[in-house]
């Protein structure tokens, strides 16, 4: 049963300012009053053949919204990462910074190799600061074999962010190869991989002998010649840093550009780098070891880091810098990534409650699994467009036969449902 | 270019200038804990402003600490 009311009557209808609602009704009582016929608008016998359609939000099924923006042209290697670190806790700045950070100066076998790796071994918390004094790390806490880890970063311009985020994220990797391959040690857990695995030591004691990096009488006069020389190529005009590979640019960049080297070279001689007054490296206090069978050496720790980052980099030019000037150090890291930087590796947790599998039975320099990564599962093959997915099938060297074939399946489907 | 002529612009960038005054007011170069840039002069600025505070410029970066309830935490800079 209908109700009438006096809508003049009613609390607030003067205050109504609807124009549209209004004219709605006025036109309603002009059809009422002139014709004896209500004029609602519309046909009522259309309305009930087609009643509108009031769309149940609870049954819909949605889209999963991306909450992270996409780059332009951003391969699927580099939104992986970006989806990834998204999970990570994100302190200080607006999140997704990081993972910017990242994708901005790595390659794509350092995407690929981060991508893998963050997929069994998450990052937990990254904090960004603003204290000018406080310098980025790398930092894990565990207590009854769980482990959280964070990277903390310092602000700053955008280029070097990007190498200081690839030089921490060296330290994460070095810290989790090791608690992977050597699961169940009973040595301490502040060791990395670069303290548990010998031939990257051996290689390091090789380089200090060959480049005449053995300690003198004092820090300041170590490896002199050594480091004179690489100052002379790595820090000299651009006509003359060009051989080497080089690109013209202001003396910070030349100077970011060496720094890695220059930090490496800093670890060899316990600091002589630092000691002569213009920044870089770590220093002398940071390199003096208490107890490194305990704590680990933090000379290996930051070689490896630079190492990776270099590796890692975009710019070819910078491992080949490295093995240049390390080629002992680099040939090892280059085996050891023959077998983690293979596309097909798979990285095992180190946290057991998010592995499936037993880190401990992943063995020193062995492929973990023959099973091809399978990173492209249906759900992210459907949503990637027509485009990309063909970009992929041109470009993208690393798909596995089995992702090829998932992907020329669902092109296929989908030119049959044009 | 000799490592004597590139010497000379380094020493001339803001941390190396930074460095010495420290070395020159507290007879010691300031700790920075951590990896830094040549010449940074962000730092450099942070170094002049422990100078005049006439503190000098150390930052404590502890690599590994062992916490009462069994826990740890490692730190790589």
């Amino acid at each position: 049963m209908r109700k009438c009311i006096t809508l003049e009557d009613q609390p607030g209808f003067q205050n109504i300012h609807a124009p549209v609602l209004q004219q709605a009704i006025d036109r309603g009582l002009s059809g009422h009053s002139g014709t004896g016929k209500v004029d609602w608008g519309y046909d009522p016998s259309e309305v009930d053949k087609n009643p509108p359609r009031i769309p149940d939000e609870s049954n819909k099924p949605r889209r999963k919204r991306k909450d992270f923006a996409r780059g332009k042209d951003e391969s699927w290697r580099a939104n992986r990462v970006r989806r990834q670190l998204f999970e990570a806790e994100e302190i200080g700045n607006p999140k997704g910074i990081f993972a910017q950070s990242i994708i901005n100066g790595i390659s794509d076998k350092g995407l690929d190799f981060i991508g893998r790796f963050l997929d069994a071994n998450p990052l937990n918390t990254i904090t960004w600061h603003g204290n000018k004094k406080l310098p980025s790390h790398f930092s894990v806490s565990g207590v009854g074999g769980k482990f959280t880890f964070n990277i903390t970063m310092k602000r700053g311009r955008s280029k070097l962010v990007s190498t200081t985020a690839r030089h921490e994220f060296g330290h994460f990797v070095d810290y989790v190869l090791g608690l992977m391959s050597y699961k169940g040690d009973t040595r301490s857990q502040a060791l990395f991989f670069s303290d548990l695995f010998p031939a990257f030591g051996e290689a390091f004691q090789k380089e200090i002998t060959r480049l005449g990096l053995e300690p003198k009488k004092t820090v300041k006069g170590t490896g002199k010649e050594f480091l004179d020389r690489i100052v002379e190529e790595l820090v000299a005009p651009a006509s003359k840093v060009t051989r080497q590979g080089l690109v013209k640019g202001d003396l910070n960049d030349i100077l970011d550009d060496a720094s890695g080297i220059l930090d490496i070279a800093d670890a060899m001689t316990g600091g002589a780098w630092v000691s002569r007054g213009f920044g870089g490296g770590h220093g002398i206090k940071y390199y003096k070891l208490n107890i490194p069978k305990k704590f680990g050496n933090s000379r290996l720790h930051e070689t490896f880091a630079n190492l990776f980052e270099s590796w890692s980099s975009k710019d070819k030019r910078s491992w080949k810098r490295m093995k240049r000037y390390f080629p002992e150090l680099t040939k090892v890291f280059d085996e050891m990534m023959s077998v983690y930087g293979d596309p097909t590796t798979i990285f095992n947790s180190v946290n057991p409650t998010a592995s499936t599998t037993n880190a401990s039975e992943s063995k020193e320099f062995e492929n973990p699994t023959e099973n091809k990564y399978d990173v492209l599962n249906n759900e992210r093959i459907k949503d990637e467009s027509t485009q990309e997915l063909i970009s992929m099938l041109l470009h993208d060297h690393f798909l596995s036969e089995k992702d090829r074939k998932r992907i020329r399946k669902e092109l296929n489907r989908r030119k049959r449902i044009g | 270019m000799k490592y004597k002529e590139i010497e000379k612009i380094l020493s001339n960038t803001p941390l190396a200038v930074a460095i010495r005054l420290h070395e020159d007011t507290f007879g010691y170069p300031p700790e920075f804990g951590g990896k830094t840039r040549i010449g940074d002069p962000i730092l450099a600025e942070e170094v002049h402003k422990s100078i005049a505070k006439g503190e000098p410029f150390i930052v404590d970066a502890p690599q590994f600490i062992e916490h009462e309830d069994g826990s740890f935490t490692l730190t790589a800079y």
